[in-house]
C-alpha cells in the first residue's frame, strides 16, 4: 500500500496503531491527509477520529469489518469513500500503466512522514525523501551484505520502530531475501491451535528477538528434552557437556546427532541469530548457543543506532 | 564491546576524511566517497522494487498466514487478593493459522502497480498525502 503511494509521488503519512485517537487525528490533521488505509479491527477507531479529520475523503481498508462499521463510515459526511484493498487493486488493474511514468518520484521527493510518539505533546512528523531511505539500504548493504545471502529467510515479528522495520523490509527486498512475517502471539507451537508455530512453518535462517523471546525457545526445548524420559535427558546432557568442554571430534558427533533434533526446535535453518532491546541471560546465551547457533548479542541494537 | 577490531572486511574501522572542507568520519573501505545508492540507477524506493523484480524474479519475497479460527480455552489463574489466594477463571484465545501463503517480487511489484493505479483513479495526486494506519502488514 505505502509502496504503492510512493511510486506515484503521494507522500505517505505513518501513524503506529498504539497511536490511540489524539495521535491518529494528529497524523491525519497536521499534514491534510486525503486519504488513509488501516486494518478492519482498526475502523471503528478511525470511525471516532472521522468527524474531526475533514480533509480526509478515501478510506482503504484490508481484512473483514462488520456491515455496520461501514455505514458508520459512509454517514459521517457524503465526500467519504470507503474501499476494501481488492476493489481498489481492481480498479486499478483496470487503468493504463501510462499515468506511472508521468507520476515517478525522484532522489529528492518526500516518500514518508513517520510520525512517532515523541516525548511530550503531540506526535511528531519524521520527512524522509526517496534518497533518505535509499542511502540507508546502501549502508545496510556495504555493512552486512557480506554476511546476508539471497536464500536467507527473514522471520519479521518485532513491533519495531517503523524507520528500522521499514530500512529492513526493504534492504531484504533488495537483496532477494524472503520475509515472512509473523505474530509475537503465534511464534511457538505452545502459542497457537490445530497448526504449528510460525517459527516451525517458516522456518528462518535469520531471526531477530528480544531476551524473552529466546527465553520461551530454551524453555521449549528443556521441556522437551524433560519430556523424553531419563536415557534421553541423560544424553543431552553428556552431549551437552562434551560440546561446552569443545572436545574435538566427540563436539561434532554432539551436534550431529543429538542437537540436529533440537534445531528443529527452530526450523532447522536458523544461521543468524540476534539478540537486542535488552541483554540475554548468560546461561540462555550459552545454552541456545551450544545446542543451535552461535547467539550474537547487541547487533540490532548496533543496528538501531546505525540507521 | 566498546573497541571495534579491525577484520578482514571493514579494514581499519572509522577513519576521518575532508567532506566538502569539513571534518567527517567515514568507514575505512568507503573512505573514498559517500555511499548512497546500493547500486548505479537505484535512486528512489520505487526503484529498489523494479531492480528486485528484474533481478529476483519469480523467487518468494512476502509470506504471510491467514487466521483460520480463533480458540478459547479457559484456564484457572492463582491472584492473591486481599492477602488471600483467590482463583479466577480465565479466557485464553489462541489463533488457528493457515500454512504460510507467498508471493513472489514480480508479484510484489505488480501489486503496488495495482495500487498506484487505484489511487490515481480516486483523485490522489502529487500534492497529497495518504496515512497508513495498521498493524505490521
Amino acid at each position: 500500500m505505502s509502496h504503492g503511494c510512493v511510486s506515484i509521488s503521494t507522500r505517505v503519512a505513518t501513524a503506529y496503531d498504539t497511536l490511540g485517537e489524539s495521535g491518529l487525528a494528529h497524523s491525519l490533521n497536521e499534514p491534510e491527509c486525503v486519504g488513509i488505509f488501516t486494518n478492519a479491527d482498526l475502523l471503528p477507531i478511525l470511525s471516532r477520529v472521522l468527524k474531526d479529520t475533514l480533509t480526509v475523503r478515501l478510506v482503504v481498508y484490508d481484512g473483514e469489518p462488520k456491515a455496520s462499521t461501514l455505514t458508520d463510515l459512509r454517514n459521517i459526511r457524503d465526500s467519504i469513500q470507503v474501499v476494501h484493498i481488492d476493489e481498489l487493486r481492481e480498479t486499478g488493474r483496470g487503468q493504463l500503466t501510462d499515468i506511472l511514468e508521468s507520476r515517478r518520484p525522484g532522489p529528492d521527493t518526500v516518500a514518508y512522514i513517520m510520525y512517532t510518539s515523541g516525548t511530550t505533546g503531540p506526535p511528531k512528523g519524521v520527512i524522509l525523501t526517496n534518497s533518505n531511505l535509499v542511502a540507508s539500504v546502501s549502508a545496510v548493504m556495504t555493512f552486512f551484505g557480506q554476511i546476508l545471502n539471497s536464500e536467507d529467510t527473514f522471520l519479521a515479528y518485532l513491533p519495531l520502530a517503523h524507520i528500522l522495520e521499514f530500512v529492513v523490509e526493504l534492504t531484504l527486498l533488495y537483496n532477494g531475501s524472503t520475509q515472512g512475517f509473523g505474530r509475537v502471539k503465534t511464534l511457538t507451537d505452545q502459542s497457537v491451535r490445530k497448526c504449528r508455530g510460525d517459527i516451525i512453518a517458516f522456518r528462518p535462517s535469520i531471526m531477530i528477538g528480544v531476551p524473552a523471546v529466546w527465553e520461551t525457545i530454551r524453555k521449549g526445548i528443556v521441556a522437551k528434552v524433560n519430556a523424553g524420559g531419563v536415557l534421553k535427558k541423560n544424553v543431552f546432557n553428556v552431549a551437552y557437556a562434551v560440546k561446552k568442554a569443545g572436545v574435538p571430534v566427540l563436539s561434532q558427533i554432539a551436534d550431529s546427532v543429538v542437537f540436529s533434533n533440537v534445531r528443529a526446535a527452530t526450523g532447522g535453518r536458523l544461521r543468524i541469530a540476534l539478540c537486542g532491546g535488552a541483554a540475554l541471560s548468560r546461561e540462555t546465551q550459552e545454552f541456545l548457543s551450544i545446542t543451535i547457533v552461535a547467539m550474537l548479542q547487541g547487533i540490532s541494537l548496533r543496528l538501531v543506532v546505525f540507521l | 564491546m566498546s573497541k571495534v577490531k579491525p577484520n578482514s572486511v571493514y579494514g581499519v574501522g572509522s577513519i576521518e576524511v575532508d567532506s566538502n572542507g569539513e571534518k567527517a568520519r567515514r568507514l575505512a573501505i568507503t573512505a573514498d566517497k559517500l555511499v548512497n545508492q546500493p547500486s548505479e540507477g537505484v535512486q528512489t524506493v520505487t526503484d529498489v522494487l523494479a531492480y528486485a523484480a528484474r533481478t529476483h524474479g519469480t523467487k518468494r519475497a512476502l509470506g504471510w498466514r491467514d487466521i483460520v479460527d480463533v480458540h478459547e480455552e479457559e484456564k484457572e489463574v492463582k491472584k492473591i487478593v486481599g492477602g488471600k489466594e483467590v482463583t479466577e477463571k480465565k479466557i485464553w484465545k489462541y489463533f488457528q493459522l493457515s500454512d504460510y501463503k507467498y508471493i513472489s517480487f514480480v508479484e510484489v511489484q505488480e501489486r503496488v502497480s495495482e495500487v498506484a493505479r487505484g489511487l490515481h483513479h480516486y483523485g490522489v495526486t502529487k500534492d497529497d498525502v495518504f496515512n497508513i494506519y495498521a498493524a505490521t502488514r
